[in-house]
Order: structure tokens, then sequence, then C-alpha cells
């Protein structure tokens, strides 16, 4: 079959719902898009440890010390977990773990704006579980019905555990919202610290062209104004039921339009803060991530060595 | 799942693949038993054979036995990690917070709600 008869066969299998496997015949910029984009779900996942972990040590109980550290094992786990989908996938280009690991620090794979954020109170590592997760769940809950399939079901499993990660969040949030007047005052900080952020995680209402070809690949089915009007139909409510308020006056549900009315991030200080890795914690967390894997190579290396030495010798 | 490499084997001899099979496009490859075959792809017809007759599937993995690595089921200790309560780590610990919703005149938000907002 020519390249072009092949091109359209598939799309003719997108157009029907069909679903890809790993093992069928793709379109290279079919390929490249969804490892670009898995690679930096699976990216984010891990660097989105970060702003939690350093919570861990002071957390205010031993219950929800547990439960951030189950959190940060989430996190980590869907990082492998995502990796391994866009590493099948990356195969022919003979890139491995290690590859997509590194392009993190060498700056050849970027992540998510909101973990290039600082987390100075305990109200923040509430609110990341609270908007971030409910953002990143609203993300992923669209995915489930991707037309690749290996992405489509590992999602399944992620959205699952996520459901924790948002009730987590809820429960801080509720406890502190439930609190002193200096509990209130320190959420309704971090309320306005993050919701900038979150206006501008799901990307500009104008979309790019990959973006827009992962639409006509049906890798994602959702525009990015369609995800933001859903966060925030659901958020802002609830976080006015709590008596809190927003940074930005223009959040209102606009009846006639159908739609919820907002200003626009800062999307050139966010782009550029993405881009260029340049965010209040941004170099400092890839500072400890480049420790941690070049550190622990010793032990990638030591584990193949033990294994070779267990295997009896072939006669 | 015990392997029986004797040198008295009866000839000729087939080999021992477990059967996998994925019922539609976004469900996991299930284990559904195991057939005796000359080569996997006469085990990939016997496995269809034996477990598809009525029911449909979408792709069947066979598996030489020999190349699964099982748990044993007397290491129990394998398993500690579940020895603890983990409420912190589940929905169900967290029930508190639909009284809290309650208190503020909110409902609390489910994963179910996202994924229906997602299907909307």
């Amino acid at each position: 079959m020519s390249q072009d008869l092949r091109e359209n066969a598939f799309m003719e299998r997108i157009e029907r719902g069909e679903k890809i496997e790993s093992t069928d015949w793709m379109p290279e910029e079919y390929r490249k898009l969804l490892i670009k984009q898995i690679h930096m779900h699976g990216i984010s996942e891990v660097m989105g440890a970060y702003p939690e972990k350093e919570w861990v040590p002071k957390a205010p109980n031993l219950r929800r010390k547990l439960a951030l550290i189950a959190k940060v094992q989430d996190e980590i786990g869907h990082g492998q977990l995502l990796l391994r989908v866009a590493e099948d996938l990356a195969r022919p280009y003979g890139k491995v773990r290690d590859d997509m690991i590194e392009d993190v620090y060498t700056g050849r794979v970027k992540f998510h704006n909101v973990f290039h954020m600082d987390a100075p109170t305990w109200a923040d590592a509430g609110v990341i579980g609270f908007l971030v997760d409910g953002g990143a769940i609203i993300t992923q809950a669209s995915l489930l019905e991707s037309s690749y399939a290996p992405y489509a079901r590992i999602l399944t499993r992620i959205c699952a555990e996520e459901s924790f990660h948002m009730q987590h969040g809820e429960s801080i949030v509720l406890a502190l919202a439930d609190g002193t007047e200096q509990q209130r005052e320190m959420l309704q900080q971090a309320i306005h610290h993050w919701w900038p952020s979150m206006m501008f995680f799901f990307g500009p209402p104008e979309m790019s062209g990959a973006s827009l070809r992962m639409m006509d690949y049906k890798i994602r089915t959702r525009t990015n104004e369609q995800l933001r009007q859903r966060f925030i139909g659901r958020y802002a409510p609830r976080i006015h039921a709590l008596g809190l308020t927003l940074p930005d006056s223009n959040v209102y549900y606009d009846v006639e339009k159908d739609l919820w009315t907002y200003s626009e991030p800062d999307w050139e200080m966010f782009s550029h803060m993405v881009r260029e890795n340049s965010g209040p914690q941004s170099q400092q967390r890839l500072q400890l991530r480049r420790q941690a894997h070049e550190g622990q190579q010793w032990v990638r290396e030591a584990m193949i060595r033990a294994n070779n030495l267990q295997q009896p010798a072939i006669s | 799942m015990a392997v029986n490499q004797g040198s008295q084997q009866k000839q000729p001899h087939y080999d021992v693949y477990e059967v996998f099979i994925q019922r539609d496009f976004l469900g996991y490859h299930t284990h559904i038993g195991s057939v005796v075959a000359a080569s996997p792809e006469l085990a990939q017809l016997v496995a269809r054979e034996n477990f598809l007759r009525r029911d449909a599937a979408i792709s069947i993995w066979v598996v030489h036995q020999t190349d699964i690595h099982e748990t044993s089921y007397e290491d129990t200790d394998f398993f500690i990690n579940r020895a603890t309560d983990k409420s912190y780590r589940d929905v169900s610990g967290y029930v508190d917070n639909a009284k809290k919703w309650k208190a503020f005149k909110e409902r609390a938000i489910t994963i179910e709600d996202l994924v229906h907002d997602a299907k909307r």
C-alpha cells in the first residue's frame, strides 16, 4: 500500500472511533504527537511530586503525613506508567527510559506550569490537591476516550487513584476553612496564589497547531477552553461556598452565553516560565531531579550485575 | 503452575502456554487459563477453540509458561505492605468531606462528576 493510502485508511479508522494499539501501523506525525504528549504528561507527574514532597517533613500530623507520602508515591508511580507507554512509542527512535528522564533536566521536555510554582504554606499543600489535582483529573478524564488505547487504558487506572488525591486535598482545604481566622487567611492566600496558574494550566483558548492536530487524530477530544470552563464551573462555586474569594473579579457565569467569564492569565509570563524553566522553584527541583537520577546510577548498574551473577551459566 | 521438565518426557511433547484474553479495546488482557500446543501460533488457535467458542474477544496473548515468574503463595510476607490501616490512601477514608461541604452548603466533587463532565 502506498503511504497516502495507508494514511487515509488510518484516518478512516480514527473517524470510525477505532482504537490504535502500539503494534498497529501509524503515521509518523501521530506517533510523534503521542510521544510529545505522553512524555510531557509522565514527566509532569514526576515533577508534580516535588511541591508536595517538600511538605512531607512538615505535615501537621501523622495521618496527613501518611496521606501526603501516599500521594507522592502515586505521582511517581503514574510517571512510571506513562513513561512506559511513551517508551513503546519511541522504540523506533531508539529512545529508552534514561533518555526520557534526562530530557527534563537538559530542557528537551517541558513540564506543567503549576509544578514550577512555590508552595510556601501548608494551605498550598492542600490547595495543590484541591485545585491542581482537580484540574489534572478534568484533563485526564477527557483523555479516557483517546484514540490511542494504551494511553486510555493506563489513564483509567491513574484516574481511579487520583480520586483519593482530590479527597485528600479537599479534606485539608475543608479543615482550614473550618478553622481559625489565621487558617482561613492562609487558605485564602493559597487560593489567590494558585488561581492564575490554574487558568494558564489548560492552555490558550486559541490552540496551537500541534494541539489541533491532536484533536484531528482524536488523541484528545476536548478543547483547552472546554476544559477550563468545566474547571471554573466546578471550583468557583465551591470556593465561594467556603466564604472565600478568587483573585479575579471577572469570574462569573454568563447565563446568556452559557459560559464562565474570567480574566486572561499572563500568558507570556507563564509560557516563559515553562519554556525556560524560570519559575520560582524550577531550577531547584530540576537540580534535585538530576541529583536523584545521576546519584543513583550506580544502583541501577549494580542491579544489572547482581542479576547477571544469579543467572546460571549457559553450558 | 508446577512445571515438570523431567527427562522422561513422552513424545511428542507439547509445551504449556498461559492464555490472556482482551475482550474490548479499552480492556486489559486477562488471564483465563492455559493450553498445550506445539508452537505459539498453534497455542493461539487452541486457545481460541478452548475459550472463545461463544464469547467475543479482540486479542489473545499466549505466553510460554516458563516465561512467567510468579510469587510464592507461601510467602505472605511479600504482601505485608497491606498489613496496616491504609484508609488515609482511599476515598473511603475521607467521608467527612461530604459532611463538611454540606455545612458550607456545597456537595463534594467525586471522580464520577469529573468523568461525567468530560463526556458532556
